[in-house]
């Protein structure tokens, strides 16, 4: 009787034992899994807010703030500094002074035109990189003619990218080249363009890129 | 004998323990569960929120924005509204954008009918709604610009950007600037 006591005792316990191993490995791929979730939750709050601050600053852009100072006008806690201006941004996406800040909005400026196929191609370089900022979103837009090409791909796939570059050498190739063809008239459209190149980081990583082509002419 | 029961008395004491351990395991991954869905789901209903209301209306504003007419007015009952005026044939019209009880609404009216905050329709749940006019400081700077652009091709809009800001559920504030085309822009 006291044998069988025995050996059913050592049985439960064994049986314990594998259940709570059972149990361990699933909640370690339980909690893996929550830290993803969590991890991916944060990333869209970020890429939400970055893209909504870019997509601010480009609309000041295209309002004719063609240069940092003029930009800065529209941005109270703006500094600039060699020519490109900078917003920081705290953990609630509320605008704040340098020593708070979490995000950064930077935004420089190059003259002439700059082919968003070649800065997409680098960017994909640099993706490939950094795993972890494969789910950011890179955005080239082109208001040289008034249009908002908001098309937006995910860098997670190259094969997306290169669909993106093509499409948007295309889209280069049927807008922006035509006016500089168009050298009969002796007005290079390269020459009266700026573009604008807006970033929002966090640290040091890109969180959301976005560039934009504007007429200098068309500043008010 | 006394040994035997000391011996069962730790088996089961063992046994205990190692059950009591499993259980508060199971609840804490349960409850880290239930926190991070929460946590998460909370965030997809603000950035749902923030993110489709804000792109609607800026992409409304693109769409209906006709020659710098994009502008901050009020409807009868004093509810402040984005306007976007555009014309049809001979007879104007204006879209008014508000939010009114809690939601964000949309009053597509002619220009001389009165307008009734309640008769919108509604677009989507927001908390609050607010629009401010932010004007370029350098507005008297565009000298600068002139001499930058030999052959000046100088725009006619008004420096003025619309700043449109969203009030999520948790008090939070996003906001997106939106310029009106000028008339040059249009043509």
């Amino acid at each position: 009787m006291k044998k069988y006591q025995k050996q059913h005792s050592g049985l439960f316990l064994i049986e314990l034992i594998v259940s709570i191993l059972f149990f361990s490995l699933a909640a370690a791929l339980c909690l893996q899994l929550f830290a993803k979730a969590s991890l991916k939750s944060t990333q869209s709050t970020q890429l939400t807010h970055a893209v909504l601050i870019a997509t601010s600053a480009a609309e000041a852009v295209e309002n004719g703030c063609i240069d940092a100072d003029a930009l800065s006008e529209y941005f109270s806690e703006a500094s600039v500094e060699n020519g490109r201006m900078r917003v920081y941004y705290d953990d609630s996406w509320q605008m704040t002074s340098s020593d708070d800040g979490k995000y950064v909005l930077e935004v420089s400026f190059v003259d002439g035109l700059e082919s968003p196929a070649e800065e997409t191609t680098s960017d994909i370089t640099d993706t490939d990189d950094s795993k972890e900022n494969a789910d950011f979103s890179k955005e080239s837009t082109d208001f040289s003619k008034g249009n908002a090409d908001f098309s937006e791909v995910n860098t997670d796939s190259n094969t997306e990218n290169k669909v993106f570059s093509e499409e948007h050498a295309s889209f280069y190739e049927d807008n922006v080249p035509f006016s500089k063809k168009d050298s009969s008239s002796g007005n290079n459209m390269s020459e009266t363009m700026v573009t604008a190149k807006i970033n929002v980081l966090q640290g040091d990583s890109s969180i959301y890129e976005l560039s934009v082509s504007c007429q200098k002419g068309r500043a008010s | 004998m006394k040994r035997q029961r000391s011996e069962h008395m730790v088996q089961s004491l063992f046994m205990i323990t190692l059950l009591g351990l499993f259980f508060i395991c199971a609840v804490g991954v349960i409850a880290m569960g239930a926190s991070v869905y929460q946590k998460t789901s909370a965030e997809s209903s603000t950035d749902y929120q923030v993110r489709t209301s804000l792109t609607y209306i800026a992409e409304k504003a693109r769409q209906c924005d006709q020659g710098g007419g994009l502008a901050i007015g009020t409807l009868d009952d004093g509810t402040q509204a984005l306007l976007l005026p555009a014309s049809y044939g001979d007879t104007a019209y204006v879209t008014y954008i508000y939010a009114y009880e809690g939601t964000l609404r949309e009053l597509f009216v002619k220009n001389d009918s009165p307008t009734q905050a309640n008769a919108g329709s509604v677009i989507m749940n927001i908390t609050d709604m607010e629009l401010t006019e932010i004007e370029n400081a350098s507005d008297s700077d565009t000298s600068d610009l002139d001499s930058r652009t030999s052959d000046s091709d100088l725009a006619d809009s008004e420096n003025v950007l619309i700043q449109v800001s969203i009030v999520d559920e948790d008090q939070h504030m996003a906001s997106v600037l939106l310029h009106s085309v000028s008339q040059k822009e249009a043509d």
